[in-house]
Parts: structure tokens; sequence; C-alpha cells
């Protein structure tokens, strides 16, 4: 059953191209994040100290000055660094992180604006006042200052850059969780799940989650690239992990120090950013035309 | 507590509720804004084992009777007696839910699309401490009741047909057994010969089972189908009320009357229709202190204007009308 | 009698398989109300689409066949044909009438501007004065007992019963020869529903025009109209005069559809209904109503049953004699 829908979903998407191109590119990035992060994580449990470069052309984090600012070829597809690291290595090493913090962002979004938004649309009254005014307070900030504040107090880890986004990202999810509580507080299986005697938090949980996170699934994926881009200006303000850790956003601000000269420092792992927020958003787009025809 | 035939089941006195639309909002809270009286003063008893139709058109409040049957809102003023205890937002939980029951008219809404028919039918009874086995036995009995058959249970309700989805409703409402059940024109959407063979399982399952009904519509025919009792309802106010072979084939009220010459009968004429336009037909304000079907009527008088009038009783009936005031 | 509709063969599917109409062929004369009964899926409303030269507006809908209306076919007319032909030749009343009046703009302007148009195709000069005086007498006719209070008003501000009598009015500055009502009460009460009915037959008789009036309720059709025609899923079934089929329906479907009609008490007894439902599209070699019929037998799905004369009627069931369409007009 999952599997037939698995499939029947991805043909769906294959008929539109700039859907199936958004759909290969998040397969690839995901795809990639998950064997990586296997490899890198379960790897070391199992004995394998050494598991995470297995399937990168270089280590990432080796030094060969001999070989550093070499300009992109067959043998560095996207050149190295001033210390002669392989780039290409270094952006795939850094995809798992990213995918992690997207996913989890984003997720952590969802769950914090689903309860907010989802009591204050379904209470009303003073629950929706009292709510919604919270959000405001949070939507008034710029996400990014915002972020960056929080991590500037707290103090700079992944963790940390996780939880400031998280705590940025939920006040968009509140509000499309109220307006989708508003609407389907007018459904009559809600009056008829009410009259089998069910307390108002069981019908929230049975009847609005679903249909909720249905409408917003679309909008979710579209800002998994959102959060990619962000934890990227994050990471290019040097607010990401710290140093040697590979990451997409920094390795873009070490680069521009040796721009235009060795360019693709900068530039490459800059528009692998960019192709990861396209295909995030065209593949949004396919799972939204995809949701409403269902 | 046994309830005797002739005890109502639930009692509904002098209830009277309003909503207010429009207005300004500002900060959550809203100014000015139009009272709309939906019930006013309204006094109804329930019989066990009877069929009690609320008849009558958009805006007579029907639907609102139906939510303080129900206990989904409470009234302004007035209050509700089910089973002999009074009906509160406190004991509404304890008391009310899941033994009065109402059926929708809209089917798309009415069941939650990702459900499956078993996990909408069984939803009533998630209290009940029956295992797995049973609670698929009790459904399986409720969906043969709306002739439906095992075959239904995990499809999907998303896929099923406007005729199939009123039956799963109704399974749905009748699973925990319940001693009332409403339904507000659960059948006005579906086509006529659908709404032929709901309305069979209706009354089938009444008998078997001795269910109460409160049935609303505004479709003469089906009132007169389903009906033991029948009530006439026009803005919040109960014009006519009392047996159903009465009332519906001698209605009193110029509204009954009016209503059911309006009432399109197969192979019949339109007679009698006063095609004097309802320009000024009262929309809902407020008191008024007068009859409300004063602008429409043919036989109105000058008391008519004086004062309100209350609910005459006749000899099998009531009618708020002042031609039956001395009879 | 003059013929003002002709329907021949008329076929609509949508996208590529979906069918709506099949081989549907009747007439409509001067002066006559008919109505075209059918339950959801019958393929009624795009019959009104069809007749009310809209069908075009969907690029997905793939038509043949032609539909006739005093003279031009409006199926293949063109863009100019249509634009002289809409409005004073025919003219369309929705379910919703808040959707055919425009919200900005008042009752008056609404009514003027109909009267204008049909002036201007007559080539009649008409002066504001006239157009008031034409205007009022309408908005008389369809018993508005205060037009100069009506005229000021914009469509929002009338009820649904209100608009409807407007939309009426307009007809009747417009002067069509052929009406088009496409369930206009359905949203009614049934009191605003029952005038509105009255009015319009009695606009319809003493204008002169005809009425091609579409509803799922054939009690509704009973009372209005001359003749029926029963659709189910795109095929008329059957179409006969109304006294005539409401009394002794042909069709199995007819007979069905009236018994359905609650007309006892349930102490007299259950309602006779038809088994099964309506499945749209469903793959059917044969008559449509096969599944569902009482008195089917193995012919009625050996081909598409013809649509046969019986008894100065029309219907389509081999009850009245084994005859089939042929099988290239059953368009899928």
């Amino acid at each position: 059953m999952a599997l037939s829908t698995t499939w029947a979903f991805l043909k769906r998407m294959m008929r539109n191209p700039y859907s199936a191109i958004g759909t290969v590119i998040m397969i690839l990035f995901f795809g990639w994040a998950i064997i990586e992060g296997i490899l890198r994580y379960l790897g070391p449990a199992l004995g394998f100290s050494n598991a995470g470069y297995l399937l990168l052309p270089y280590n990432p984090f080796s030094f060969n000055l001999s070989q550093s600012l070499v300009s992109p070829s067959l043998s560095h597809l996207f050149g190295t660094d001033s210390l002669g690291r392989d780039l290409f290595s270094r952006v795939l090493y850094s995809i798992p992180i990213d995918a992690a913090i997207s996913v989890i962002v984003v997720g952590g979004g969802i769950v914090v604006g689903g309860v907010v938004g989802l009591t204050a649309g379904y209470y009303g009254k003073g629950v929706d006042q009292v709510n919604m005014r919270v959000t405001d307070l949070f939507l008034a900030f710029p996400a990014l200052v915002l972020a960056m504040v929080i991590e500037y107090t707290i103090g700079r880890s992944i963790l940390y850059a996780t939880i400031s986004l998280i705590v940025v990202w939920w006040p968009v999810y509140a509000r499309l969780f109220r307006s989708e509580a508003l609407r389907i507080k007018n459904m009559r299986f809600v009056d008829s799940a009410i009259l089998s005697g069910l307390s108002r938090m069981q019908v929230i949980r049975r009847h609005f989650v679903r249909p909720a996170l249905n409408t917003i699934m679309s909008y979710a994926t579209v800002d998994l690239g959102n959060v990619i881009l962000t934890y990227s200006i994050l990471s290019f303000l040097g607010l990401g992990i710290p140093p040697p850790e590979p990451e997409l956003g920094s390795m873009v601000s070490d680069g521009l120090s040796y721009f235009p000269q060795n360019w693709w420092w900068a530039i490459l792992p800059g528009v692998v950013i960019v192709l990861i927020v396209v295909g995030a958003a065209l593949f949004g787009d396919g799972v939204r035309d995809y949701l409403a025809g269902e | 507590m046994v309830l005797n035939t002739n005890d109502p089941i639930l009692r509904l006195n002098n209830i009277s509720k309003s909503y207010t639309g429009g207005g300004r909002r500002f900060l959550g809270f809203t100014q000015g804004g139009k009272k709309i009286v939906a019930l006013e003063k309204v006094s109804l008893e329930i019989m066990k084992g009877e069929t009690l139709v609320l008849l009558g058109e958009s805006g007579s409040g029907k639907t609102t009777v139906a939510k303080m049957i129900t206990g989904l809102e409470l009234p302004d003023s007035g209050e509700i007696i089910f089973k002999q205890s009074k009906l509160t937002s406190r004991n509404r939980n304890s008391l009310a839910r899941g033994k009065i029951q109402m059926v929708f008219q809209d089917a798309a809404s009415s069941l939650d699309p990702y459900y499956t028919v078993f996990q909408c039918v069984s939803e009533p009874l998630f209290k009940s401490k029956d295992t797995i086995e049973k609670k698929v036995d009790k459904v399986l009995r409720a969906l043969e009741n709306v002739g439906l058959d095992e075959s239904y249970l995990e499809r999907n309700v998303k896929e099923l047909s406007g005729g199939q989805k009123q039956r799963i409703a109704i399974a749905r409402a009748i699973i925990s057994d319940p001693d009332i059940i409403v339904f507000d024109e659960a059948t006005s959407s579906l086509d006529v010969s659908i709404q032929a063979q709901v309305l069979n399982i209706l009354v089938d399952i009444q008998e078997k089972y001795n269910f109460t009904y409160v049935f609303i519509t505004h479709d003469f025919n089906v009132a007169k189908f389903m009906a033991d009792r029948v009530c006439i309802i026009y803005y919040g106010r109960i014009l006519e009320i009392g047996p159903s072979e009465i009332v519906l084939s001698d209605p009193k009220h110029p509204y009954s009357i009016l209503l059911k010459n309006a009432s399109p009968m197969i192979g019949k004429e339109y007679e009698d229709i006063d095609v004097m336009s309802p320009d000024e037909v009262y929309v809902g304000d407020s008191k008024l202190g007068y009859c409300l079907f004063y602008n429409r009527c043919r036989n109105r008088m000058e008391k008519c204007l004086q004062s309100e009038p209350p609910l005459f009783k006749l000899k099998n009936r009531e009618v708020a009308c002042f031609l039956y005031e001395n009879k | 009698m003059e013929r003002i509709l002709r329907v021949e063969d008329l076929n609509v599917t949508y996208g590529e398989s979906t069918r709506a109409l099949r081989k549907v062929n009747f007439d409509l004369f001067q002066g006559e109300i008919v109505g075209i009964v059918g339950e959801s899926g019958s393929g009624k409303s795009t019959l009104g689409l069809a007749i009310a030269s809209l069908l075009a507006l969907n690029k997905k809908v793939k038509f043949s066949g032609k539909v006739n209306v005093n003279g031009v076919d409006i199926l293949n007319a063109s863009e100019e044909q249509l634009y002289r032909i809409r409005g004073t030749g025919i003219f369309v009343i929705f379910q919703d009438p808040f959707q055919s009046l425009d919200p900005l703009v008042s009752i008056e302007d609404h009514l003027s501007e109909a009267y204008a148009i049909s002036s201007d195709r007559n080539n009649v000069k008409v002066n504001p004065e006239q157009i008031r005086k034409a205007v009022i007498t309408a908005l008389k006719k369809v018993n508005f007992t205060n037009p100069e209070v009506i005229l000021k008003k914009y469509p929002h501000e009338l009820s649904g019963g209100q608009n409807q009598r407007i939309m009426i009015a307009m007809a009747i500055l417009e002067k069509p020869k052929l009406l088009v009502a496409d369930e206009p009460t359905t949203a009614l009460d049934v009191t605003t529903q029952a005038q509105v009915l009255t009015l319009l037959k009695k606009i319809v008789k003493e204008e002169d025009m005809s009425l091609l009036f579409i509803t799922h309720d054939l009690a509704v059709a009973s009372m209005l109209c001359d003749r029926i025609i029963v659709l189910y899923d795109g095929l008329i079934q059957e179409i006969g005069s109304v006294k005539e089929t409401i009394s002794d329906p042909l069709h199995p479907y007819t007979k069905g559809l009236i018994n359905s009609i609650p007309n006892e008490s349930k102490k007299e007894g259950r309602l006779k209904f038809i088994k099964g439902m309506y499945i749209h599209n469903e793959v059917i070699d044969g008559c449509p109503f096969y599944p569902r019929c009482d008195s089917r037998k193995d012919e009625c799905i050996k081909g598409i049953p013809s649509l046969i004369e019986t008894r100065g009627r029309k219907v389509r069931c081999i009850i009245y004699g084994v005859e089939y369409e042929r099988s290239d007009t059953t368009a899928k």
C-alpha cells in the first residue's frame, strides 16, 4: 500500500518537467544525506572509524599544501581550497548536517506552530488572543536577526543554531495552522466527534492534525530549502559549526577572500545551495499539485 | 430511572438564543453589530420513541434548535432538561455526550476524509473497553442496519458517494445506542431515488430499536413520511405543533397552509399561491411585539400588530395565531 | 407551431472519456415549457450549457451534433453570431442569481442595459424616459409592489428570490424567444420557489416565450411544464407530455423516480425506491439503467436501446420494442 502510493506519487511528479527536476534534486540531496549520515555515525559504532570518508573522493579534512588552490578538474571536481582540501568532498561531507537541520527545524516549527496554532484556532477567544499575540511578537523581528541574537547570546554550536532557527521558524507555522483550524472547525465531523464525547484535545488530535498537515505539507517542503538558505547565511556569518567542520555557508565566506582569482571556492558551494533551494521549491510545487489532485 | 413512553426524554423550556452579526472587531472584541434572534421562547418536548419533525424554511431557527438539543451550544435563557436533569456546560459532557447524536446535511464534511469507514463508525465507542473484535462486531451490525456489508470496513470515506456517506453517518450515530438522534436536513442533498432508500432505512432501524428521532427538514413530503409529531417554525417561533396526520393534512396556521400549498407535489398545480411579494419580510431583527407572519398573511387583523400571538391550544394541536384564540 | 430549438445528435464528453451527453435529440416549440429532469450525473447541466452556448468555453469539452436556435447552429456559430443571439435570442437564468448579477451595478442599471440592448438590436431608438418606463413595467410584471425603491438597490441588498425575479424582469426586457432556466429555484425556500415558478409560468405564457426548465425535481417539473424529458447517464430515457408521463410513466426509471417521492406517511408502508446507485462513468454495454432496473432482461445489455415511439411518446426501453442504437452513434 505505502509502496504503491509512493510509486504513484513519483510517477505523478515525473509528469511535469519542473516537479521532476525538483524531485530528482531532493532525492539526490536526501538520499546522499542518509547514506553518508549512516556511514558516518553508524560506522564508528561498528568498528569502522573512517566509514564516513568511504564514499568521498578525498578526506575532507586532510591538508595537502602541494595541491592548494587547484582549479576544478576531473580529479578535483570543485577544485581545492588554500589548504589543499578537496572542496567537492567537503561539500558532500556537509550535506547530511544541512539535511538534518532542515528537517529538524521544519519539523520543530510544525510541532510548536501546530500546538500553538491549532489550539488558538480551535479554542478561539482568549486562547486565540494570547497565542497569536505571542506569535506576532516573534514575527515582528526579522528571522535572521533574531536567530543571530539568540545564537550570539547562548553560544555558538550546531545545537544552538538549530534551536535558534526553530525559535524563529515556528510563528509562520502557527499562523498557517490557525487558519487551517478555523477551516476545519466548521466541518461537521468535528461536531460529530464532540457529540460522541471526545474531549477537546482528543478532537484536535484525531481530527485536526491530519487535514491541517495535508494542507501545510507543500509549504513545508518548500520551506526545507528556506531553512538551508538561512542556516547557510548563519554559517556564512560564522554562526554555524566551528571549523574545521565543512559548511556550505562558511565555505562561501572563506572563499570570498580568494575571489575572483580562485572563484570556484566561493561560487561552487554557493551553486549547491541555490540548487537545493530551487529543488525544494520545485518539489514543493509538485507536492501541492499532487495533494490538490488527490 | 425508567422512562415511560409518556415521559418526555428531553424538554426545551422557554429557550431563547440570539447571535450577533456584523460589527467591528478590534483586538478580538466585537463592537456594535446586529443582534439576530434565532429562537424566541421556544418550548418543546421530545417523547421516547417518537419522530418529531421540525418543519421550516431557511432562517426559521431549526438548526439552532438542533444545536440546543444536542448541547453543541447553550441557550441564552431557558433550560434544557435531558432525562430530568438540566443540561449545563459543566455536565453536558458526562450527561449527554454519546447519548444524543446528530446526522448532518452535508455528507462531504460530516465524515473525516482521512478516516476509514471502521474508524468513523467506531469513534463513538472510543471510551468503551470492548476488545477490537467486539468493536468490529458492533460496527458490522451497525453497517448491516444501514444496508452496507463488511467490504466497506476498510474503505476510505472520501471515496464513497453522497448516499453511502450518509449511511455511514447514520451507522455512526446509532452505534452508541443513543437516546435521541437529530437529523439536520440529512437527506436533502441526496437524489430522490437515494433519499427514498435512506428514509426507509431510518424508519426500519427506528422500528427495530425504538430510537427517538428529531428530524429537521424543509420538505413537506419528507415531513409527511417521517413524522409522528410535527412542529412548524418560522423565524425562531413555533407557529403550529401537533400530530402529523392532523397538522399536515389540515394545517391551521396561515403559514402552515402556505407551506402546504407551496410544496411541490407530483401531478398537482400550484394553487392559492400569493404572488404577493414578501418584499418586506421580517429578517430576524429583535422582539418586535407583533406576529412575524403579518406581512405575508392574508388573514391579518388589527390585533396581529398589537401583540405577538401565543400558542393557543386547540383539540389536538397548538397554533400561534389569533384566528384560533377562542376555539 | 414554430420550432424554436432543435437539438440533433448532441454528444458531449469531458476530457477523453468522461461522457456527459449521448445522442440527445429533441425539439422545443414556440410557447412551450419543456422540463429536463435528471438526477446528479444525468448530464442535465451540460445540456443547459450547450444550449446557452457556453460549452466551448471549457477547452476540455469535446462535442458533436447540432443545437439550432432560430435557425442558428450555436455549437458551430461564430462569436459574432453568438453575440447577436445571446440575451435577445436565448436568455439564461442560473441557479445562483448572485453570480449572474454584477454586485457593483444597481438593479436599475442592470434592467436599463437589458432594455437598451434589445431595442438596439431591433433598431429602435429609445430615450431614457422610455427605458425607465419599460423597466418599471417589467418590475411590476414580476410583482414588485414598489419598483422605484427596488431600482435603487444593489443585488446584495435583495434576497435570492427577489434577485431571481430581477432575472425574470431582465428576460422580459430582452424579449428572447428561448428562455433557459437551470435549476432556478433550487437554492430558494419552498414558498419563494412557488412564487417564482408561478410567476415564471405566467410570464412565459404572457410574453410568448419558450422555456427550457432544467431541474432535478420531478415534482417541480410536473407542476410547471407541458412536456418532460427524462435524462439518465446522458441519454434521453423518455419524452412525453407531463400528464401522460406522470400518470402512466413508460420507462422503469421514470416510474422509480415518481415512486421515490414521499407521498404517504411511514405508517402506510415504506417508500418504493430504485435500488443501487448511479455510478459515474461506469462501463455498461447497453442500457445504463440496467444495474438498477427491476424489469431488466438479457436483451437490455445487447446494445443501447433506441428511443422508440410508442403511444405518441418516446421511450428508450426494450419493453416497448427491441431496437438498438447503431454502435457508431454511441459515443463514449
